[in-house]
């Protein structure tokens, strides 16, 4: 278990790290968060996913 | 002093002969005390051999290759004595003294385990070759040896210390080619391998002194545990799978997420900083989904196992009594 718990956290603390550095670099360089989420919203029907999950968490609760 | 380097060897060659048996060990023992007796110059004779450690890999090939007289023929070589022009020999007196240095090996390697059994004790006095019984064959008046008297060396900075020898059987005197009447204690045998792991943890007698008892049910208590905790065990199972699942379910969108911000990078961006970062925001979603995917699957095995255990370990404290075996 402990060996496992060991190489998870390593592999989680590699992604983890190595997506903040991309993160990082992205904004210094000029990303920009909206147009990423403008690009989401134009290439894929992301008010059809929302509108699933919220019928899914309607009928749990 | 010459003496001395000579004893010393023999001890160490007798200690490092453990792939010969006694008699064999006790063959190549004189066969090296006749080497000694006709090298005309032991310094020189103990430069040739090198070291007793070496003798023992070249013996060990030779026993290996052709047996004991191998092994002697091999002792020769390695000294370069001529023994066929060994002097004529030697007087009684002298055989007691070569017999004596076979008694002072044996009595220093005696002394050695036994101040290696008693902790306490002062580091052993050199004992003086008169304490050695030696008695002529012949019914000449043994003369006491004060030509050269040999004392045996101190044992305390020895190796031998370390090692807990037995001294092993007193050789024939027919074995041994110089006539004495005197039993020649046998070069001690060096255990090859001793136990020192406390036994208890490999003995089964041991286990079996621990009294073992019965368990006898109490129907009563039994049924109302069954009625009972049956139903509330498989309730908090069904809840610890449930919350088992919920994680995984965060799990699986965390990771879902990064897939699809993957895609999302490679296929609708335009600006090179854009897809360096979705491809980061990915990174982080698939590490927290990692994360989360393991911590389900442990949570899962500790908490439903733990709590299957913890009803039956219940169940036996409450339901059973035990009875002793007599």
């Amino acid at each position: 278990m402990k060996t496992i718990w060991r190489v998870v956290g390593l592999i989680a603390l590699g992604a983890l790290t190595l997506g903040a550095v991309c993160i990082v670099v992205g904004l210094i360089t000029g990303g920009s968060i909206d147009r990423i989420i403008d690009a989401l919203f134009a290439n894929y029907d992301v008010d059809y996913y929302l509108k699933i999950c919220q019928q899914f968490v309607g009928t749990l609760f | 002093m010459t003496f001395i380097n000579k004893q010393r060897f023999l001890t160490e060659l007798s200690k490092f002969l453990t792939f010969l048996s006694d008699d064999e060990r006790q063959q190549v023992l004189m066969k090296f005390g006749e080497i000694f007796d006709a090298a005309p110059n032991q310094d020189e004779l103990l430069g040739a051999l090198v070291s007793p450690l070496k003798v023992t890999v070249e013996l060990s090939r030779a026993y290996s290759r052709g047996g004991l007289q191998q092994a002697l023929d091999r002792s020769v070589e390695l000294s370069g004595v001529d023994l066929s022009a060994a002097p004529p020999p030697p007087s009684p007196a002298a055989e007691s003294v070569g017999a004596d240095i076979y008694a002072a090996i044996g009595s220093a390697v005696e002394e050695a385990f036994e101040s290696a059994a008693e902790p306490a004790a002062e580091p052993a006095a050199p004992a003086p070759a008169e304490s050695v019984p030696v008695e002529p064959a012949e019914p000449v008046p043994a003369e006491p040896i004060p030509a050269e008297p040999v004392p045996a060396e101190p044992v305390a900075p020895s190796p031998a210390e370390s090692v807990p020898v037995e001294p092993a059987a007193p050789v024939p005197a027919e074995s041994v080619p110089v006539e004495t009447a005197a039993p020649v204690p046998a070069e001690p045998a060096v255990p090859e391998f001793e136990d020192t792991e406390p036994e208890e943890f490999f003995d089964e007698a041991a286990d079996e002194a621990v009294p073992q008892g019965e368990y006898r049910a109490k129907p009563a208590a039994l049924m109302f545990f069954i009625l009972l905790f049956v139903p509330l065990g498989l309730v908090g199972i069904a809840v610890l799978l449930c919350v088992g699942a919920a994680l995984i379910a965060v799990a699986a969108a965390a990771i879902g997420s990064g897939v699809f911000a993957v895609s999302l990078a490679f296929s609708g961006m335009a600006v090179f900083a854009d897809i360096i970062m979705t491809i980061g925001v990915a990174l982080v979603c698939l590490a927290a989904g990692v994360l989360f995917l393991w911590l389900a699957l442990w949570f899962l095995i500790r908490s439903v196992g733990g709590l299957v255990r913890g009803i039956l370990h219940l169940g036996k404290k409450w339901c059973y009594k035990e009875v002793s075996a007599g």
